[in-house]
């Protein structure tokens, strides 16, 4: 009989447990997905304007790649933590009035930048190839093309430090001071894979679009670091003051 | 006796672990809020630049920066905005 009640007693506590954890991932997961929808859409909006801009500024047709790391509210870490996450996003524009290509070029027209968070963006790299128009002539001289970037690889490092001092001091004004200091350091560093199709299209006019033939092109490093920082002091007065 | 104090117990329980989550929906419902007021916001914001994102004379022309609305603690436990989306 005694075990009977125990198990019993044993139940709702396992319960509780249980439900109430499976209660809070639903929590964090909902928020999780509400904070990456609006990240995407951030760096959706924001990789298309930077396209446009380059695309005006280059007077041609470029494709622009923003990577934003970023750290998302999770109830599951530490205060100021947060979870790491990544948005990335290609924005195409092509925009040439005339002649495409910057005035007083005539072999190139085609762009392609890279960029991580809010450092400068990269030009992964040119070939030059012969290009073929609608009704299959070959242009005069080799023209510029952007390689591709096919792979990423990055290593993201993520230190955080967090310290809460408590003092309590005595006197006239005697009082709890508190100090939190918390700091999030998030390092990326990295390679971009470059190749480039050697499969061109002879004739662009017969919608016939050969099976591309990749070759690599080599690699582009990259790094970034962001540092987040908090810091906050206050007072709490002890009760009794004469 | 024993078991009718057990009872209460398992309704005591049950009341105030439901009023928690309950708790937890309504900040939960209006986070969400906050998203969709963001979703909004970000758009407007966008659409504002829209036509002056490739003028060559003003160089910070088409510079789209976010500027979301401030989630505070009003917004989630009283249900007061910080901001309109216009």
């Amino acid at each position: 009989m005694s075990i009977g009640l125990i198990n019993k007693k044993g139940q709702a506590a396992a319960e509780l447990a249980i439900l109430g954890v499976l209660a809070l991932l639903a929590f964090s997961f909902v928020m999780n997905f509400g904070q990456s929808l609006g990240r995407a859409q951030q760096v959706r909006m924001e990789s298309f304007r930077k396209a446009l801009r380059k695309a005006y500024d280059k007077n041609g047709s470029v494709s622009y790649t923003l990577r934003k790391n970023v750290n998302m509210a999770s109830v599951n870490s530490g205060f100021f933590q947060g979870q790491d996450s990544a948005a990335e996003n290609t924005g195409s524009v092509t925009w040439s009035k005339g002649l495409s290509g910057p005035s007083g070029t005539t072999d190139e027209g085609s762009y392609a930048y890279w960029q991580i968070n809010r450092n400068l963006p990269i030009e992964p790299g040119y070939y030059k190839e012969y290009q073929y128009g609608p009704t299959g002539s070959r242009s005069d001289e080799k023209i510029k093309i952007p390689v591709s970037v096919y792979k990423v690889d990055e290593i993201r490092r993520v230190d955080y430090t967090y310290n809460l001092e408590k003092r309590e001091s005595s006197g006239n004004d005697s009082a709890i001071d508190y100090s939190k200091r918390a700091t999030l350091v998030d390092t990326s560093t990295g390679l971009l894979y470059t190749r480039i199709d050697k499969n061109i299209d002879k004739n662009p006019g017969d919608d016939n679009v050969p099976t591309p033939h990749y070759q690599v092109r080599g690699v582009r490093p990259f790094g970034d670091q962001q540092i987040y920082t908090y810091s906050e002091d206050w007072k709490v007065p002890h009760d009794l003051q004469e | 006796m024993i078991y009718k104090s057990k009872r209460s117990q398992a309704i005591l329980d049950f009341v105030l672990i439901f009023g928690i989550l309950l708790v937890f929906l309504v900040g939960l419902v209006r986070i969400w809020v906050w998203f969709n007021a963001n979703y909004a916001k970000r758009n407007a914001d966008y659409q504002k630049t829209r036509l002056i994102a490739g003028k060559a004379y003003d160089l910070t022309a088409g510079v789209y920066i976010d500027a979301p609305l401030e989630l505070t603690d009003d917004w989630v436990f009283k249900g007061k905005p910080s901001g309109t989306v216009k």
